[in-house]
């Protein structure tokens, strides 16, 4: 495996990956595949094993069980190898206060023994190179989250592990990141997997996502197959809600009252939205609201959280 | 390894690390002008062996102690160790450089503390002549005490450095400067104690010159052991 990515090998791939801290599993039977040229979106609640499994993937923690392999390499075995393809954004405030952004990058830069035309390169990847002779003590926190990620495409490489690459950043700050992670598999090549809460963020961004829950991944694959596994809601709202809800619940839908109208689960045909309207209509209602909705991360992520908490 | 110094170096401008590298030997050198001023005239003999025995003895084991807490704080406060351990680079390389550069500081104090005892007979020529120490300055002396002092100091500082590094926390650290310097303190006249690693500094300039070079062997000895031990565990411990 030389320079150029070899789209044939995943870019991260975990088997039965496992951390156990003392007797507590933070993290088991963790199998990731993420191909190259990926956004992989990994989700899942405070606790549920994301930051651990980044540091796993980083070769930060040794695995409990199991094996990570980046680009192929063993990260156990040949973590330098792997860290070379490698570049990540842990920690936003990870920077030195005392020293400019250029200076920040310029160290990191020469462990790396980069040539010294990078820094320019990354810095307007990121859109900070007016900002680049300033004190990062000066910096706000989306500044610093940009330099964060600046210094992880230093050296150009192949996989990115972003962890909450949104984390404290303002709307502006969030269009920025975004079209930044966007834009890499495009204009560089580069695998991005990212970590974050903010789930209509992910949806935007990411092309394939990965969910965890008490450190088990329960769902993985293409964004878009997997959305299609939830159904889409029809919100409705009329002047006589009681007899909507009665309606509704005769023809066999369990409406969820939020004061305002009710909402419906529909199946996999938006024409049920028109057969709906039709009966109410019929049924001497007025309708003043009818809203399909589509199926969001945020869905499928509650219909996959409420079905864990079943099973558990 | 050139360029990891370099690096670490650079973390060092406009840090709290430069200002107590400045401050801690001027204190003592101010306090030595103030004794001659106070103290009957001495020989440079007499004021040099005081003077740095007062560096040693304390100012030296407490100075040390923040230095190493100052240091690793520069990667504990903003959790840089995160970034720095996933580069691609050998960890080793990483504490080696960061001990070299602590070893260097406190070398560099010791040179700073000898240029500032000159400075302070040259001010006393000019404003009170008669109180200042006799005979010639003794350059000799005084490199032999502060050079002999930073070897002894090693095995405290690397020991120090290590708790700094591997607790988030200074406390720890802070815990064992302060305890190692009240040992200093407490426990210097008795022989034994010159096996204990914030005696070792002072033990330069007791009157027992065997003493002194028991002192200077077992600090720059166990400084060197000491600091290939922690490389060696902080390089393999997770992060």
């Amino acid at each position: 495996m030389d320079s150029g990515r070899d789209y044939a090998t995943k870019a991260i791939e975990t088997n039965g990956l496992g951390k156990r801290f003392g007797s507590q599993w933070a993290v088991s039977g963790l199998n990731l595949e993420v191909a190259a040229g990926q956004i992989y979106g990994f989700l899942g609640r405070n606790g549920a094993g994301k930051t651990t499994t980044i540091r796993l993937l980083l070769g930060l923690l040794r695995p409990s069980s199991g094996s990570v392999r980046i680009f192929g390499h063993d990260v156990s075995r040949h973590r330098l190898s792997a860290a070379r393809l490698t570049g990540s954004l842990m920690e936003a405030r990870a920077t030195y206060d005392n020293l400019t952004g250029r200076e920040n990058l310029d160290s990191t830069r020469r462990l790396l023994k980069l040539p010294a035309r990078h820094i320019d390169r990354v810095l307007e990847m990121v859109a900070m190179s007016q900002f680049a002779d300033r004190r990062v003590g000066h910096y706000s926190l989306g500044m610093r989250q940009r330099l964060g990620l600046a210094r992880a495409l230093l050296g150009t490489p192949q996989l990115l592990i972003l962890d909450e690459p949104m984390n404290g950043l303002d709307p502006d700050g969030i269009r920025a990141m975004r079209a930044v992670i966007r834009d890499l598999p495009i204009s560089s090549g580069v695998t991005v997997f990212l970590s974050s809460h903010i789930l209509s963020e992910v949806q935007q961004t990411a092309t394939h996502i990965g969910l965890m829950h008490d450190g088990r991944l329960v769902l993985q694959g293409p964004m878009s197959e997997l959305l299609q596994q939830v159904s889409p809601e029809l919100f409705i709202r009329t002047t006589n809600l009681p007899l909507t809800i009665k309606l509704l619940q005769a023809s066999g839908y369990q409406p969820v009252n939020d004061g305002v109208g009710v909402c419906i689960k529909l199946g996999s045909s938006d024409a049920e939205a028109a057969v709906t309207n039709k009966k109410l209509v019929e049924a001497g209602i007025d309708v003043i609201e009818l809203t399909l909705r589509q199926a969001t991360l945020e869905a499928l992520y509650l219909q996959v959280q409420t079905a864990e908490k079943q099973v558990a | 390894m050139l360029t990891n110094l370099f690096v670490e170096f650079r973390k060092l401008k406009g840090s709290l690390v430069l200002v107590l590298c400045l401050v801690a030997p001027s204190l003592v050198a101010v306090l030595l002008g103030v004794i001659c001023v106070r103290q009957p005239v001495m020989t440079w003999h007499d004021a040099m062996q005081g003077g740095t025995g007062l560096w040693a003895y304390f100012v030296m084991p407490l100075t040390t102690t923040a230095l190493g807490i100052l240091v690793a704080q520069i990667e504990h406060g903003p959790r840089a160790w995160d970034h720095l351990l996933a580069l691609p680079i050998q960890r080793w390389r990483l504490f080696a450089a960061k001990g070299i550069v602590v070893m260097l500081l406190i070398g560099s104090m010791c040179v700073l503390l000898g240029l500032e005892f000159r400075l302070v007979g040259l001010l006393g020529q000019e404003l009170l002549p008669r109180k200042v120490p006799t005979g010639t300055f003794p350059w000799a002396l005084q490199a032999k005490y502060l050079g002999s002092m930073w070897g002894a100091s090693l095995f405290m500082a690397m020991l120090e450095l290590w708790v700094a590094w591997r607790y988030r926390s200074f406390v720890p650290a802070l815990t064992l400067g302060l305890s190692g310097t009240f040992f200093a303190v407490a426990a210097f006249g008795a022989k034994e104690t010159v096996y204990i690693p914030w005696v070792m500094p002072v033990s330069i300039v007791a009157g027992d010159p065997s003493r002194a070079v028991l002192a200077l062997r077992l600090g720059v000895a166990g400084g060197m052991i000491t600091s290939l031990l922690m490389i060696w565990h902080l390089s393999r411990r997770e992060a």
